[in-house]
C-alpha cells in the first residue's frame, strides 16, 4: 500500500476535523415523518427483494432463473372456480375469420393479478460480472401468500416463475432487465419469449407486453398480455390464442 | 445485524429503516457537509437522501452494500444540489465543528488554505477527495462508488490533490517570503 505524502496527510487530518458533528435529531424526526407516509417503490427489483429474504453470492452458474412456487390451495380453488366460469360463459370463444382461406383462430380473454407475499425463506444466488448481475433462486422460495391471485383461466394456474437478469443500477439510474416469465403445471407450461424491460431511476417500471408460448397440453396455444407492473400488484389483461401468433414480417431497412 | 435491518427495511419495516438511518446519519451528514461546505444544505441533502433511500430501498440488490449505496446516494444528492444552484455559494460561513479541536499538525493557515482550495474544486472532485481521504477508500472503491471508470477516478483525485497541494504550497511560500521590502 502506498504511503500518503505530507499533503495527503494534511488533507486527511483537515477533513476529519471538519467532519465533526452530529446530524441533529430534528432532521431525523422530520425525515421519519415523511417516510412513514411514503410507500416504497417496488419495480421488478423490489418485487424480487420482497420474495427473497436472503441472498448469497456465488461465483459460478450461468443460468438465470428465479423460481417462485405458487401456493397451491388458493390457486387450485381459484382454478376450479375459474374453470367452471370459463366453461359456462367464456368458451369456446369468439372465432374471428380473417379470410376465406385463413384458418379459424379462437381466443379467450383473461385478466388477473399477480402479487408477491411475505416470504418465509429463500436463497438467491448471484453471479456478478462487470455491468451485469445474474440471479438464480434456489428451490425453496416459499411465500406465505400466493403469487397468482387470480388469472381467470385454469390453464394459467400453475407455478409462476420469473427468469431475470439485469444490470446493477443500485437504484440510482434506470435498470435494464432481461426477463422471461413462465407458468408451469402438471399438464404443460407457458414460457415468455425473451424480452427486455427496465425500471426508471425512481424504481417504477413501465407497462409490459408479454408474449408466451404454450407447451405440453398447451402446445399450439399462444398468450399475449399487457402487464401493468404497479408496485406490488401486477395486473394482467390478455388473450390465450389457439395457434401460433402471426409471424413477424422481416423489417427491411433502407439501403 | 445491519444486514437484517436492511432486509427488513426492504420489506417495508419502518422501524428497521429508522434504526439504519440513525446509525448512518452522522456519517452521511459528515459526507454531505464536507462536499457542500454548508450545514443547512447538508441537512437538506441528508433528509432527501434518507427519503430517497426509503423509497428505493427495495431496489437495492445487495443488502451488504447498504453503506456504500447510501454514500453514493449522498454524493449524487450533493452533486445535484450543486447543479441546481449552478455555482457554489460564495458564502464564507465555513463549516466548523461545534467544538474545534486544534490539531497540532495542522496550522490555522493550513486550514484556511485548504478551505479555500477545497471550495474551488468541482463537487465531483470534492466527493472523490472525501471518499479517498476521509472514508479511506481505495481508488477502485472510489471509482465504484462514484460510478465512474477507475482511470477517471484517478484523474479526478490527481487534479484535486494538485489543487490542494498548490493551495498549501502558496501558504508555505507566503509564510517564508519577506513581508516587505525597504529601499
Amino acid at each position: 500500500m502506498r504511503h500518503r505524502d505530507d499533503a495527503e496527510r494534511r488533507v486527511s487530518t483537515w477533513l476529519r476535523d471538519e467532519a465533526r458533528g452530529e446530524l441533529p435529531d430534528w432532521v431525523l424526526r422530520e425525515t421519519f415523518a415523511r417516510t412513514r407516509e411514503l410507500p416504497q417503490q417496488r419495480g421488478l427489483r423490489g418485487w424480487l427483494v420482497a420474495l427473497t429474504q436472503s441472498t448469497r453470492t456465488t461465483t459460478q452458474g450461468r443460468v438465470i432463473m428465479l423460481s417462485i412456487p405458487v401456493l397451491g390451495v388458493v390457486v387450485a380453488v381459484t382454478a376450479v372456480v375459474t374453470a367452471v366460469f370459463v366453461g359456462a360463459f367464456a368458451g369456446p370463444a369468439e372465432t374471428p375469420v380473417t379470410g376465406a382461406e385463413a384458418p379459424a383462430r379462437t381466443f379467450v380473454a383473461f385478466s388477473g393479478k399477480t402479487r408477491y407475499g411475505d416470504c418465509v425463506g429463500s436463497e438467491l444466488e448471484r453471479e456478478t460480472s462487470p455491468g451485469f448481475v445474474r440471479e438464480l433462486s434456489t428451490a425453496g422460495t416459499y411465500c406465505v401468500n400466493p403469487i397468482v391471485e387470480d388469472f381467470g383461466d385454469p390453464r394459467l394456474s400453475g407455478e409462476f416463475r420469473v427468469w431475470v437478469g439485469g444490470n446493477d443500477g443500485y437504484g440510482l439510474g434506470p435498470t435494464v432487465w432481461s426477463q422471461r416469465f413462465s407458468i408451469h403445471d402438471e399438464q404443460g407450461a407457458w414460457v415468455q419469449r425473451p424480452s427486455l424491460t427496465f425500471n426508471h431511476a425512481d424504481g417504477s417500471g413501465p407497462n409490459e407486453v408479454v408474449v408466451m408460448d404454450g407447451s405440453g397440453a398447451y402446445d399450439g396455444f399462444s398468450l399475449v398480455a399487457e402487464v401493468d407492473l404497479f408496485d406490488s400488484a401486477w395486473t394482467w389483461r390478455g388473450y390465450i390464442i389457439e395457434g401460433d401468433l402471426p409471424p413477424v414480417p422481416e423489417v427491411r431497412l433502407p439501403e | 445485524m445491519q444486514r437484517d435491518l436492511v432486509v427488513a427495511a426492504q420489506a417495508g419495516d419502518h422501524e428497521a429503516f429508522e434504526a439504519l438511518a440513525i446509525s448512518e446519519g452522522d456519517r452521511l451528514f459528515a459526507l454531505a457537509r464536507l462536499i457542500l461546505r454548508d450545514v443547512d444544505r447538508a441537512h437538506d441533502a441528508v433528509q432527501e437522501v434518507l427519503v430517497q433511500a426509503w423509497r428505493a430501498l427495495p431496489q437495492l440488490r445487495d443488502p451488504d452494500r447498504f453503506g456504500a449505496w447510501m454514500r453514493r446516494l449522498t454524493v449524487n444528492a450533493c452533486s445535484e444540489q450543486a447543479r441546481r444552484e449552478k455555482r457554489w455559494s460564495a458564502k464564507l460561513t465555513a463549516v466548523r465543528p461545534p467544538e474545534p479541536v486544534a490539531d497540532a499538525a495542522l496550522r490555522v493557515a493550513d486550514r484556511d488554505q485548504l478551505e479555500r482550495g477545497f471550495r474551488r474544486l468541482e463537487p465531483e472532485q470534492r466527493a472523490a477527495i472525501v471518499l479517498r481521504y476521509y472514508f479511506d477508500l481505495t481508488v477502485p472503491q472510489v471509482a465504484h462508488e462514484l460510478g465512474i471508470p477507475e482511470g477517471t477516478a484517478k484523474s479526478r483525485l490527481h487534479h484535486a490533490m494538485a489543487a490542494l497541494r498548490a493551495a498549501l504550497d502558496a501558504e508555505a511560500r507566503a509564510t517564508t517570503e519577506p513581508r516587505g521590502r525597504t529601499a
